[in-house]
Formats: structure tokens, C-alpha cells, sequence
């Protein structure tokens, strides 16, 4: 399964997970992070904790919320893994149902093509 | 000189930086003062890749930065001057570097780290690096956004300890 972890600032990861829930019902492999009073170094802890998981051997998509933010260069920093990671700013509704709908069906790299796509076509 | 402020922020140049402090206070640089940030190129670009202009940044070594600072190089544009660590702070205002007031943005939990409040986690050794500074006569307010309460730092660690 190629993996999803949502990446933001205080409670906005756990709200449009609710809300995406809301429409879509209860999602496996779609994690929830927050920056709120971690360090760097804990961050990053519970990032990598998220992207080692074994199910998520086809690689794992990182949403955040704003680039430049703490939460885009803790994502940023991450190096030398051995899964695939994209990162993808701007983390929407339109963009995560895409990902949703489609992670079992694209390969890795069609699949952040088209959330991209999807999250830019939601702005209007 | 228009060093507007000093931050003392883990996290550097982040949303709480660029969105809330420079608006609130008409900032037109952010610099930080960091030795490791601006000794790693790729580290340095990430900082600074997305700061909304018209808002500038750089990075400079402290000793860089301290020199920049005696030359009068930020006199012309309102400057915060960003620190990651209170050791980092104290080796400058033990070198000459005249500061008044600092403000606490964001130390955050790790290990060996006692809560003061959701946004200050420090060590023992962290809480003596303060007492140090307090004795410059420099004060640390805690503050993490421009509409959060500001807490001076001396009067909340001798009250809990």
C-alpha cells in the first residue's frame, strides 16, 4: 500500500482526516502528525515512525500544510530512505480524496501527479 | 540601530516567524545566526526558500553574524535576528553584543526536558544557561505569537522552582 501521513500545524491534520471520514468512512493507512510541541528531533522521530510502517511498501506521500513551515522542513530534512517519499504542500479535501481513490490503482509516480492535479483543480 | 528583535527559536525561520512576528512588527530581513545552518548549503536553502517577499533572509555563522552586527549592517532595514539555542545567544552577549530584551519562541519537548509551557520544554543545564543571561541583565520574555500573553522567564522559573 502506498502510505499517506498528513503533516500540519496544531489540530488542521486530525480535522480534515474527521472530515474526509465524514464522506468517505473510516481510512486504513492514513496517519495524522501534528508539529505542537515537539522538538525537531521528536518530530522527525515520529515522522520516520510513521514512514517505516511495513505496510507502506510502496512508498509514502507526506502532506503538509505550507511550505516553509517547520512541519514542510521536517519533512524536508529526511534523508537517505530506503521507501519512496513525495512531499506535497497545500494539503486539501479534493487532494486527498484523489489519493484515496486512487493508491491501490496508480503506480507511485502517476499517483502524486494526479493528487497534485486534483488539490490545484480544487482551488477556483 | 533597528534590530527590532531578538528570538531565541528552535525551529528558526518558520510560519510563526514569517506570518506572525515580521507582519506584526513591519519586518523587512529575518537573519539567522546559526553556525550549523550555515555551514550546510542544502540546510540554508530550505530555510530560505520560502520567506514571502518583500521580507528578506539570510544566514550567517555567529561569528559572522556578530561581526555584521559591530559594522552596523542591519541599520537600515527593520531586523529580527533569529537564535536556535540560549548558548548560542550567551557566547555573543559575552563577546559585547549589547542585548536588552530576548524573546522565547519555541524550545520543544525532548528528552531530559521539563515543561514550563506547551511552547518551553528545558533542560537543567538549558535553565543555567538563562540564569547566565539574566545576569547580563538581559531579560527573556516568553511569547510565542504577537497575541500570546508575554511571560518573563526569570519571574516564572524562580516562582516554580
Amino acid at each position: 500500500m502506498i502510505g499517506g501521513i498528513i503533516l500540519t500545524h496544531g489540530e488542521f491534520g486530525a480535522g480534515i482526516k474527521n472530515a474526509l471520514e465524514g464522506m468517505m468512512g473510516e481510512q486504513k493507512g492514513l496517519i495524522v502528525l501534528t508539529n505542537a510541541g515537539l522538538s525537531k528531533e521528536k518530530l522527525i522521530e515520529s515522522l520516520e515512525g510513521a514512514i517505516g510502517k511495513d505496510e507502506f511498501k510502496e512508498g509514502v506521500i507526506v502532506f503538509v500544510d505550507m511550505p516553509g513551515s517547520s512541519c514542510w522542513l521536517t519533512a524536508k530534512s529526511l534523508k537517505d530512505h530506503n521507501k519512496k517519499i513525495a512531499i506535497i504542500t497545500g494539503v486539501n479535501l479534493p487532494m486527498l480524496v484523489t489519493f484515496l481513490g486512487n493508491r491501490e490503482r496508480l503506480s507511485f509516480e502517476k499517483l502524486i501527479d494526479k493528487v497534485k492535479e486534483t488539490g490545484q483543480k480544487g482551488i477556483t | 540601530m533597528p534590530i527590532i528583535l531578538f528570538r531565541l527559536d528552535e525551529r528558526l525561520i518558520h510560519g510563526q516567524v514569517f506570518l506572525g512576528w515580521a507582519n506584526f512588527l513591519q519586518a523587512e530581513k529575518l537573519v539567522i545566526l546559526n553556525d550549523q545552518v550555515a555551514s550546510t548549503p542544502s540546510e540554508k536553502e530550505l530555510y530560505l526558500a520560502h520567506v514571502p517577499s518583500p521580507i528578506k533572509a539570510v544566514v550567517f555563522s555567529l561569528k559572522e553574524g556578530l561581526k555584521k552586527i559591530f559594522q552596523g549592517e542591519f541599520e537600515n532595514e527593520r531586523t529580527i535576528i533569529l537564535f536556535e539555542t540560549p548558548q548560542d545567544l550567551l557566547s555573543l552577549a559575552q563577546q559585547g553584543l549589547k542585548i536588552a530584551e530576548v524573546n522565547l519562541g519555541g524550545m520543544h519537548f525532548k528528552e531530559g526536558r521539563k515543561q514550563f509551557l506547551p511552547y518551553v520544554y528545558l533542560t537543567e543545564e538549558e535553565m543555567e544557561v538563562f540564569e547566565k543571561l539574566f545576569k547580563l541583565g538581559i531579560k527573556v520574555f516568553c511569547q510565542d505569537v504577537p497575541t500570546a500573553e508575554k511571560k518573563d522567564l526569570e519571574l516564572f522559573l524562580h516562582k516554580l522552582s
